[in-house]
Formats: structure tokens, C-alpha cells, sequence
């Protein structure tokens, strides 16, 4: 279902009605694949279950990339949020400037999360997000998503955990 | 965002033609020849927009007309029907009377005089080949080879182009010391990067990219693409990459057109390509590749 959101599956039939800053209501079902592009630019953003590596690409660009290509800021001021957020998710120093196909599998997972949070887009599609991670960096993860709410983005998860779930939503939609 | 340039109906048949070929060729009958006239239809009624800065992939089997398609846009072939037109807005401060006076698009640049194709080329478009024998002359300097397309485009002053040949040189990672040395004694990365230089010498708006990494090293396949990424968001190019390779097609494009047999067969979103392919010939292409 999320991919069919983000365009990623093409929905069989249906609709998938958004309500966009940019276009107005939308049905991102049957959208032009130029517009899909547009929106996931600038307003819908996707955390997939583990980091896609793009070689030779470091860590902390991998996190700024987004916030220089859509916030219109100075690379200072990127480099200043995407460290701010790897600080928050406990990414040691040594790693930012390090290629991320060398992490462990949590610390993959806070870049990618890193690099879907860091432009806050307006709607925001999350993977079983925490799934790879520690408890402690689970924490971390949550409080940045329910920052993010508080300053209004909408988001659409999918979570194992239960007891989790309930803590950073509002409403559950279960699928049998 | 209106489109920079518009392709419409893009065809290219090779031999006398026909009026059956078109319906005895193409994904359904598994050939792109003619069975009645021997004419091979290399790509039929191929349409597309190509926006600012994106890069739009093309994948599909050998013969299945890519490289046709570039060289069709790159003026180097004529093509048997379509168009190419360039939205007014794209920048270009050459040939002002191809636009109507209200309209948003000039007209055909298919359509134009040998001349004004060589002008227009030089003003709009680089390419760089699979084959490096075909982009560069091996035997003259690597810089002299860059002189030569600024030449080509008008540049005059001998100081001025050893500058440009210098600082592109320096972009795609030659050294310096290495500039007055032909191609030739270069391996096969360097010689892509000296095609890539030369291809961005004119400050292209539109850079076509048939299998430029096919043949490399990994390794060296992941250099020049990193390099391909930088160039592209540092001059906003817009990118048509041409690619068996899958990989280098996710790495690169955000749309993706899938050919077979001369016709287009689908055309998408790369991650919905990969991931949700709809023909069954794209279905094939990526089962063989994952
Ligand atoms: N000059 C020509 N005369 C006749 N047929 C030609 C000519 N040039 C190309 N073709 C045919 O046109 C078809 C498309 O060729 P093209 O070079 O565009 O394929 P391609 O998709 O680039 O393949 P590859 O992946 O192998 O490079 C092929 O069947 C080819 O044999
Ligand atoms: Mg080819
Ligand atoms: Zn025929």
C-alpha cells in the first residue's frame, strides 16, 4: 500500500486522493509520472525498510543532498541541519564524512532515516522504520518523528510493534 | 514546468519501405525487418518530453533502436518522420526566426538545414559514445581535441580554448600534465572523461549518453558515473542515458523508457519500472538483471 502511495507499485484500480500544498486534490494513482516526480520533490517523502547505498557517497551527504535540492539554503546551512540530526541520532563524528556501505545495519538505518527527515516534507511514508534498530536508537527515532508532527507532517507508517505504534499514532488501520 | 524539448512520432527506417511494415514489425512479431520489403523499421512513432535538468533512461535489448534514437536527436541521421522541437525559454541566443511569434516551441529542428542543424547542435546538445573512437580523435592531444569542437563552435582565440580545454580537463579529473598527451595512451575511464569534457566544452543543454560505462571496470564504471551525477546538478543538464544496465540507469535516471524492436513498450517512473514493471518484456529484462 505505501508503494502504491509513493508510486512506486502502479495501483491495479483505485484511487489514492491527496490533498497537495502544490497541485490541490490530486489522485496520485493515476498522476502524471512528471507531477509524481514534482510531488515526491517537494512534499512527499519515503523511509524505506533499509538504506539504498548510492556509492562512493558520503554519509553526510547522503543527508544534506535533500535539504540543498529542495530548501533553497547555502551548503552551510545544510551541512549545519544534516550534522544537528546525525548529532541527534547518535552517529559517531568519524562516520560523517565515511561511505555508508560500511555501517552496520543500524546505522544505515538512522542515515536513511535521516535523509527522508531532514527536508521535513509535508507527507511522509514510513517502512517499519525502527524494525533494525536498537532500543536506544529507537528513542531517538520517535522523538524526532513526533517533532516532526508537531510541526505539521503527516505520516503513514507501518509498524510489528504494537506497543510502539501506539505511541507515535493517532489512529490504526489494520490489514488481515 | 513546461518541457525543453518535445520529441513527436520519432521514426527511422532503414530501406525502401513498404505499407505493410509497420504492421508486420515491432514487439509482437519479434523482429524490427519488414517481411514483405527487407526494410528494417529501427524505431517507429517514439514520443517523449525532456525537462530542465532531469535525466530520462532508455533501456531495451541490442537492436532494439536506442543508439538510433540518439543519433536521430543528435542530427547525425535523418529521420523518416517526427519532431523535435525546443521550448523558447530554453536559453538559446542563436536562430531567434525558429520561433513563431506567439508560439512556446520552435518549429521542427528535424526539419532544419544542414547548416543551421551544425548551429544548433553546437548550441544545444553533447554526446558522448560507448565507443571512444567514435567521440575522439586518438591521435590528436586530448586538449587539441577539445580546441577543435570549440573551433567548430566559433571560438577563435588560441589562449582562450587551452584555458576552456584546461579547466574541463580539470573537471573530469585529467591531470593537467596529461592534457597535451593523445587519448590513445589513456585506459578506457580517461578516455570517457576526456568525451566528457570535450562533449561539455560547448555548455551543452542536453547531454545524450549511449552506454558510457559499458566495458568499464566496476570500479572505474563507478568513477565515471559519480562524475556524470556532479556535472549534471552543477550545470543543470538534461541528461538521455542509454543503458543495458539497469543499475546505471537507477543510479542516474528518475524516468525511465523501455525499448524492443524499434517501438516504445513502457515508460515510467525508474522505481516503478524496476519494481512494478507492466510489459512482459520489461518483466523479462529486470528478472535477468536482479
Ligand atoms: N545503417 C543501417 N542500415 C540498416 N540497419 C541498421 C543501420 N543502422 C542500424 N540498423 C539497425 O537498426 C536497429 C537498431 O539499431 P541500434 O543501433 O539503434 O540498436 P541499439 O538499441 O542501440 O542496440 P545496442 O544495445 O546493441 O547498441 C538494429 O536492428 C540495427 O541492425
Ligand atoms: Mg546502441
Ligand atoms: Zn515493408
Amino acid at each position: 500500500m505505501l508503494k502504491c502511495i509513493y508510486r512506486t507499485y502502479l495501483p491495479g484500480s483505485g484511487s489514492v486522493w491527496y490533498d497537495s500544498a502544490e497541485y490541490g486534490r490530486i489522485d496520485l494513482a493515476t498522476l502524471p509520472d512528471r507531477a509524481v516526480i514534482d510531488i515526491r520533490t517537494r512534499e512527499m517523502g519515503y523511509v524505506s525498510q533499509f538504506l539504498k547505498v548510492i556509492p562512493r557517497v558520503s554519509a553526510l551527504d547522503v543527508v544534506m543532498e535533500p535539504i540543498l535540492a529542495r530548501n533553497g539554503v547555502s551548503r552551510d546551512e545544510a551541512r549545519i541541519r544534516a550534522v544537528g540530526l546525525l548529532e541527534r541520532l547518535r552517529i559517531p563524528e568519524h562516520l560523517f564524512d565515511a561511505y555508508p556501505a560500511t555501517f552496520s545495519g543500524g546505522e544505515q538505518q538512522r542515515i536513511n532515516i535521516a535523509h527522508a527527515v531532514s527536508w521535513k516534507p509535508r507527507l511522509l511514508l514510513l517502512d517499519e522504520p525502527t524494525a533494525s534498530l536498537d532500543s536506544g536508537s529507537v528513542e531517538l527515532v520517535l522523538d524526532i518523528l513526533r517533532e516532526l508532527r508537531r510541526e505539521g507532517t503527516t505520516m503513514i507508517g507501518i509498524f510489528h510493534d504494537t506497543e510502539l505504534m501506539a505511541s507515535v499514532t493517532d489512529s490504526v488501520f489494520t490489514i488481515c | 514546468m513546461e518541457p525543453l524539448i518535445r520529441i513527436r512520432g520519432l521514426s527511422k527506417r532503414f530501406g525502401n519501405g513498404c505499407h505493410r511494415c509497420l504492421s508486420a514489425t515491432g514487439p509482437e512479431f519479434e523482429t524490427n525487418m519488414c517481411p514483405h520489403c527487407g526494410s528494417v523499421v529501427a524505431c517507429n512513432d517514439v514520443s517523449f518530453d525532456l525537462y530542465k535538468n532531469e535525466a530520462l533512461g532508455i533501456v531495451g535489448e541490442s537492436g532494439s533502436g536506442k543508439s538510433t534514437l540518439v543519433r536521430l536527436l543528435h542530427f547525425e541521421w535523418d529521420a523518416t518522420g517526427g519532431s523535435m522541437e525546443i521550448h523558447r525559454d530554453a536559453g538559446l541566443n542563436v536562430m531567434q526566426e525558429l520561433f513563431g511569434d506567439r508560439d512556446i516551441y520552435s518549429r521542427n529542428l528535424l526539419g532544419l538545414s544542414p547548416f543551421q542543424k551544425r548551429q544548433m547542435r553546437n548550441a544545444l546538445m553533447g554526446i558522448v559514445y560507448q565507443n571512444p573512437f567514435l567521440g575522439l580523435r586518438m591521435n590528436v592531444s586530448s586538449g587539441g581535441n577539445i580546441a577543435e569542437r570549440l573551433l567548430g563552435a566559433g571560438w577563435r582565440n588560441i589562449g582562450r580554448m587551452r584555458e576552456r580545454a584546461a579547466e574541463l580537463l580539470e573537471k573530469t579529473e585529467i591531470p593537467l600534465d596529461r592534457m597535451d598527451e593523445p587519448p590513445k595512451n589513456f585506459s578506457g575511464g580517461m578516455q570517457q572523461r576526456v568525451q566528457i569534457a570535450k562533449a561539455l566544452s560547448n555548455n551543452p543543454l542536453i547531454l545524450y549518453l549511449d552506454e558510457v560505462t559499458t566495458g568499464l571496470d566496476l570500479s572505474v564504471q563507478a568513477r565515471v558515473l559519480d562524475l556524470i551525477r556532479t556535472l549534471q546538478s552543477e550545470y543543470k543538464l538534461s541528461l538521455l542515458v542509454v543503458s543495458h544496465d539497469l543499475g546505471v540507469i537507477n543510479l542516474l535516471c528518475q524516468r525511465t523508457m523501455v525499448m524492443k524492436y524499434g517501438r516504445v513498450v513502457e515508460a515510467g517512473l525508474t522505481d516503478q519500472i524496476l519494481q512494478d514493471p507492466q510489459h512482459k518484456y520489461t518483466q523479462l529484462l529486470v528478472a535477468s538483471q536482479l
